[in-house]
């Protein structure tokens, strides 16, 4: 995908090889192909990004030049608001008023760096729904096979990155909706360490668990986006305040992960196919040969951070959507409102016992990494390749999602990138987890991992580039 | 996101029209049916996390005495 790369069309554009609104204009008659088919955008800012990309220009002209974002084009999940356009968070039930706010902070750091903005992509309702095709909706489909899904929920800034309608994008993650989908659609996504990276300006889901995270074809990509996403801002007050890090510079310093805790909980290696396993096998493998040793990880209480999860997030977006749930029940789709209305039937001292839980296990398993001195800790991403619409079976698709929702619940960094191809020939993503605000650590071997394979430099059949899709 | 359904029982049904109502929910007889047979596997989750060693643990949610905002 190095057509699709960021790191690469910056050197570009400043070498004179193309110019942002030439990049611009490629990404839109690209949508105007492959829009119809995968369901990318819920709406497009054409002339706004002509005019960024003209002012992008402008500007590297006159050497100004903002950094490797500089007249890129992104897209952006419609449950982040912008100054362009409503925010539908792919909902009938959701008041378009409420993005009236216009940019959050991310937007804004994302601009000031020269990013230029494409439009809103598809997600799941609220980031929680199911794809729903009686929906007036686009629904969001896989470019290595329009008839499977794209996971979710960061589902169209995923396929669009993969299909080379714009180079990187904004997603959010609470239970791994940036992981998944850059697992299904074989692209790179992260989600940094809890409180990193504002969410101000984001419809939440739950609020504790939410992540806003970077997703692109590669590390350095999403190293690159981090860097300007990251820092705190009075807006969020879970934001951390710590010193500014530039996550690309860290991404060849001279600190090799040296040893990796690679997951072996019977539950996780049950939920997932023989076939995703032998692939993950051969990626641990991979970096092993580069020199990093590999140990068992039990995680200790998976199970309860995996389910305190689903618990304190239904609680979390009850709160949030309770009101609305009062007065346009119906207007929501069925697995949505009946997820959240799931937080109405927990008690307040569950949730305290769900939250105190939390603690416990994100301690023993940093007293574990301690003792077995791991630096990391490697899983696949998904227990499954992307799921068919065809028959698909919502119990099949919560269990390929086990390997994510407990990063979300200890808060730590957990990074997604490409390991190669199922028996179907739909990608797999390796998870590698790190220790909090250890984000440089994870980029690291992520970017160590993608010198050594070109998994994700991968073409879907449906791609900008490719001739199947003229 | 887990969804294992139990046959509701009129116990269950009782139970989650009654939290529902509390939070002024009026869902229709179908989704009601639904939640009715959600609910029995959502407490085993919820009771299983009593099942945890917390200890005097405080929980972890985010609060600041002083704003900044």
């Amino acid at each position: 995908m190095e057509s699709n790369s960021i790191q690469k069309t910056s050197s570009d554009l400043r070498a004179g090889k193309t110019t942002s609104r030439e990049l611009v204009e490629r990404a839109l008659q690209a949508s105007d192909r492959l829009n119809p088919i995968l369901g990318t955008y819920l709406c497009r800012f054409d002339e706004s990004a002509l005019a960024a990309a003209d002012r992008a220009d402008s500007e590297l002209r006159s050497g100004m030049d903002r950094g490797p974002l500089h007249g890129i084009p992104l897209g952006i999940k419609d449950i982040i608001s912008t100054d362009e356009g409503p925010t539908s968070a792919q909902s009938l039930a959701q008041d378009p008023s409420w993005g009236d706010q216009g940019d959050g902070p991310l937007l804004q750091r994302l601009r000031g760096a020269g990013a230029v903005v494409m439009g809103k992509t598809t997600t799941m309702e609220y980031a929680i729904g199911f794809p729903d095709f009686d929906k007036p909706f686009p629904v969001p489909r896989n470019p290595w096979n329009a008839d499977r899904w794209t996971g979710g929920s960061s589902s169209g800034t995923a396929n669009g990155i993969s299909s080379g309608q714009f180079f990187g994008g904004l997603g959010t993650d609470t239970g791994g909706s940036v992981r998944l989908p850059a697992a299904y659609c074989g692209i790179s996504g992260f989600k940094q360490t809890f409180g990193l990276v504002p969410k101000s300006g984001c419809i939440p889901l739950g609020l504790s668990y939410d992540h806003i995270g970077p997703m692109a074809t590669s590390v350095w990509d999403c190293a690159a986006m981090l860097t300007v996403m990251a820092g705190s801002d009075p807006t969020d007050r879970t934001t951390v305040r710590r010193p500014p890090l530039d996550y690309v510079a860290t991404l060849n310093e001279d600190k090799a992960v040296k040893k990796a805790g690679v997951v072996t909980n019977r539950s996780l290696i049950d939920a997932s196919s023989e076939q995703m396993m032998a692939v993950f096998d051969d990626a641990v493998n991979d970096m092993r040969v580069a020199g990093v040793e590999m140990v068992p990880f039990e995680v200790p209480h998976y199970q309860a951070m995996h389910d305190g999860t689903f618990i304190a997030l239904q609680a979390e977006a009850f709160s949030w959507h309770r009101n609305q749930l009062r007065d346009r029940w119906t207007e929501y789709g069925r697995p949505t409102r009946l997820t959240i209305a799931q937080g109405a039937l927990i008690s307040a001292g569950d949730l305290v016992q769900v939250e105190r839980v939390r603690e416990v296990a994100r301690k023993a398993v940093l007293a574990q990494m301690d003792e077995a001195g791991v630096e990391v800790l490697l899983s696949p991403t998904t227990g499954y390749g992307a799921t068919p619409f065809e028959g698909a079976d919502r119990k099949a698709i919560s269990l390929a999602a086990i390997h994510t929702p407990a990063w979300n619940s200890t808060g730590f960094p957990a990074l997604s990138v490409p390991m190669g191809f199922d028996q179907d020939g739909m990608p797999c993503g390796m998870q590698i987890i790190g220790r909090p605000f250890q984000d440089d650590v994870v980029l690291r071997l992520g970017h160590r991992y993608q010198q050594l394979t070109d998994w994700h430099t991968q073409l879907p059949a449906l791609h900008a580039d490719s001739s199947l899709t003229e | 996101m887990a969804d294992t359904q139990d046959p509701s029982s009129s116990d269950s049904l009782v139970e989650v029209q009654a939290m529902l109502g509390i939070a002024g929910i009026e869902p229709t007889g179908a989704d009601l049916a639904s939640l009715g047979r959600i609910f029995p596997a959502l407490r085993r989750k919820v009771d299983r996390m009593y099942d945890v060693d917390t200890g005097d643990e405080v929980t972890a949610a985010i609060f600041r005495a002083e704003s900044d905002s």
